[in-house]
């Protein structure tokens, strides 16, 4: 037996009655905020609009008068926020003078103790933009409280407060970024790269900690240690490098201080450097090739002409393309090898067409 | 542009730095233009000699230094000095530039005065 169910006229009604009002809500509540939105950003246009030759005349250091300062400094509260944000932009990207200007505006605008208030904020990315804010005014004191974000449980504070130190440019930070330095394959620390961005920045004093971090017992410590002193560079830890290049066991680590010692030695490195030219891992084998080109001797030939014949390829290609830079010599050397059979042959081929190519390119001879 | 004035090309990406460097080299007495990107550069180099050109490194499409490399090989263009202006300031950053034919290196954050006084001096202009 069928049932029948009846609903009531006047309830169906009324529920389509509810459904087209709240559409309408629905639909007036969306335009209104998309408009208001529209609204507040055009606003915030025309107000940096009237701003910008303030802002530029600012940030290129010609404010003499600081009249262009002034107007900076006292738009209405309400007006802060937006200004801030864009002189934040603009102070990422100049330095001296005009930056120090340009951080009073945020200091006349509460952003200094915004900022240290949002250190100890709940909100990772709270912390993050006031660590990054602190470092944009480059203000020495800051960065003492700065530091402890370094240990933060999130990777963007971390990050933010490491290039917030960096900015500050204090080598009293030099040691917490180490310590800051994540271990290999941990999602959790401070990427290799931005500790070496840091620590390549930081004035000194640096050297003491860097040549301290190549003992480190972290392979990712090391790592960074020796590609800051190859990229600082650090000349006055040659004699570190060298011992530790004899006891290293880590092979991107050994690979990093083979090319900071390319650096920062000399000649009498040149036979070292040869041997680790041979090294079966290819990464030091070819970063002793490059280091035996960056310390650019005459000797450096002499060093690297047997390496040509190596039988792996992208050694031999590198050493030829090295003899390339090494002037008139390295380039008859391999014209020598071109035309002696053996395996010399295709890395010299390679490498002087290489520099005719190159050398078509650059208009030169 | 006129002849009197010595005349700059500014590309760059950002627009804030290139709002800058023109009201900078502006205020002391350039000509100045500037574009957004290194497409945008080669374009404009087809109908101008500039005296120097303002390069940024990292710009969508043709980076900075392909537009000089481009540059380099224009015999209309021999003696227009590049300055390349970029974030990129490892030590391999500024040789490929140099050896890509760069004049002069200026690494970002920048001091807008610093570039004042490197252009003047390659343009062998006192200020």
């Amino acid at each position: 037996m069928a049932t029948q169910t009846i609903v009531s006229p006047q309830l169906l009604s009324g529920v389509l009655w509810v459904l087209v009002w709240a559409a309408i809500f629905l639909l007036a509540l969306v335009l209104g905020s998309r408009t208001g939105r529209l609204w507040r950003e055009h606003r915030e246009r025309q107000l940096l609009g009237e701003l910008r030759p303030a802002m530029l005349e600012v940030a290129s250091g010609e404010d003499d008068d600081r009249s262009a300062l002034t107007q900076l400094t006292s738009v209405a509260p309400r007006r802060t926020r937006v200004v801030d944000r864009a002189v934040s932009a603009m102070l990422s990207k100049v330095k001296g003078e005009p930056a120090r200007a340009l951080a009073e505006v945020l200091r006349s605008h509460g952003r200094s103790s915004w900022a240290l208030r949002g250190l100890s904020s709940r909100r990772a990315i709270r912390r993050a933009y006031a660590a990054w804010t602190l470092g944009l005014m480059r203000e020495r004191e800051s960065g003492g409280k700065i530091v402890p974000l370094l240990q933060d449980r999130s990777m963007d504070v971390v990050v933010a407060a490491a290039r917030a130190l960096t900015l500050i440019g204090d080598g009293a930070a030099a040691r917490p970024v180490v310590r800051a330095v994540a271990p290999r394959r941990r999602p959790r620390g401070l990427p290799s790269w931005v500790a070496v961005e840091s620590l390549c920045t930081f004035d000194e004093p640096v050297a003491g900690v860097v040549v301290e971090a190549t003992t480190h017992p972290q392979p990712s410590v090391r790592h960074v240690a020796a590609t800051v002193i190859g990229s600082r560079p650090l000349p006055q830890a040659a004699p570190v490098v060298r011992e530790r290049i004899a006891a290293e066991e880590d092979p991107r680590t050994l690979a990093a201080l083979v090319e900071a010692l390319g650096k920062i030695g000399g000649s009498s490195d040149l036979t070292l450097l040869a041997r680790f030219a041979r090294h079966p891992d290819e990464t030091v084998a070819l970063a002793a090739v490059d280091a035996l080109e960056a310390i650019g001797l005459p000797s450096s030939v002499e060093a690297l002409a047997p390496l040509v014949a190596d039988t792996r390829p992208r050694p031999s290609e590198r050493a030829a393309v090295a003899l390339t830079e090494l002037g008139p010599r390295g380039r008859e050397q391999l014209r020598e090898f071109a035309k002696t059979p053996g395996p010399a042959v295709q890395p010299a081929t390679y490498a002087l067409q290489l520099t005719a190519m190159r050398s078509a390119t650059r208009g030169l001879d | 542009m006129t002849s009197a004035q010595p005349s700059i090309l500014v590309a760059d990406d950002d627009p804030d730095i290139r709002d800058l460097v023109v009201f900078k080299l502006e205020q002391a007495g350039f000509a100045v233009r500037a574009v957004v990107d290194g497409s945008a550069a080669l374009t404009a180099l087809e109908d101008l000699t500039p005296d120097l050109v303002v390069l940024d490194v990292m710009m969508p499409g043709l980076s900075g230094l392909d537009v000089l490399r481009q540059i380099r090989t224009m015999d209309r263009l021999d003696g227009v000095k590049v300055l390349l202006l970029t974030a990129r300031a490892r030590d391999t950053d500024v040789d490929d530039g140099y050896n890509t034919g760069a004049d002069d290196y200026v690494t970002k954050p920048f001091s807008p005065r610093e570039l004042l006084h490197r252009v003047n001096s390659m343009l062998g202009r006192g200020r």
